[in-house]
């Protein structure tokens, strides 16, 4: 599905953390909302005299537009296939394209490959340095390709660290300028 | 208080717990599902 979820709490960072190592880590970025206390859950209406959020989903279309709001009750779980059937509405020509099923794939080898997500800023720059350099490379969306993070994992030693370059073997993490100088001549 | 369907979602930059910051608008050309949810070791 063409969405990118971001969940949001107004724990600080080292809770998210923890909290999604016990999970194994999660694979979409849980967001702090913890400075200025609820500013965000403010902002949307979410925020509970208690100092912490409704349990609540918003759709964001890709215009920056709400398509969907839902508050559920704070003990109610939100219905993944109601949010999916949103997300299907709103954006039938993604949803026509979904692969009905995920298969092991083959991650990319050779040249330069770029292991990063939609919304990290290094990755953006990084984009933007290798196009201003008219270097190709392959990227991988590591949260729509199977494998991904758990090979980048291996490579960090276990955070995950976007981007993580493979160039021809040799592992660079992080947007780091010089070192891609270095490697890539 | 109380944001409607049709409206511009508010924007915001928020710290992640990859250790680097998000914003909403950087993510135009992308439908984003926002999820909140009360604190870390509750279901999200």
């Amino acid at each position: 599905m063409n969405a990118q979820v971001l969940g949001i709490s107004v724990d600080h960072v080292p809770a998210l953390t923890a909290w999604a190592e016990s999970f194994g880590g999660i694979n979409y970025p849980l967001l702090s909302d913890f400075w200025p206390h609820g500013k965000v859950a403010q902002m949307y209406g979410v925020l509970r005299s208690e100092g912490h959020s409704e349990r609540a989903l918003f759709i964001v279309d890709s215009d920056g537009i709400i398509q969907y709001i839902d508050i559920h009750d704070i003990d109610d779980q939100p219905d993944n296939e109601v949010l999916l059937a949103e997300l299907r509405r709103i954006d039938p020509e993604a949803a026509a394209k979904e692969p009905s099923k995920v298969e092991e794939t083959k991650l990319p080898s050779g040249g330069i490959v770029m292991y990063c997500t939609k919304w990290c800023k290094d990755c953006m720059q990084a984009r933007e340095w290798l196009r201003s350099r008219g270097l190709e490379y392959t990227e991988v969306d590591i949260y729509v390709t199977p494998g991904a993070t758990k090979q980048i994992r291996e490579w960090a030693d276990g955070p995950l660290i976007t981007p993580t370059f493979d160039i021809d073997g040799t592992i660079i993490l992080d947007f780091d300028e010089e070192k891609l100088k270095e490697v890539i001549g | 208080m109380g944001l409607q369907v049709g409206q511009e979602a508010p924007d915001f930059t928020l710290p992640s717990h990859l250790g680097k910051d998000v914003t909403l608008s950087d993510l135009r050309g992308t439908n984003v599902v926002l999820a909140f949810f009360p604190l870390a070791f509750t279901p999200v």
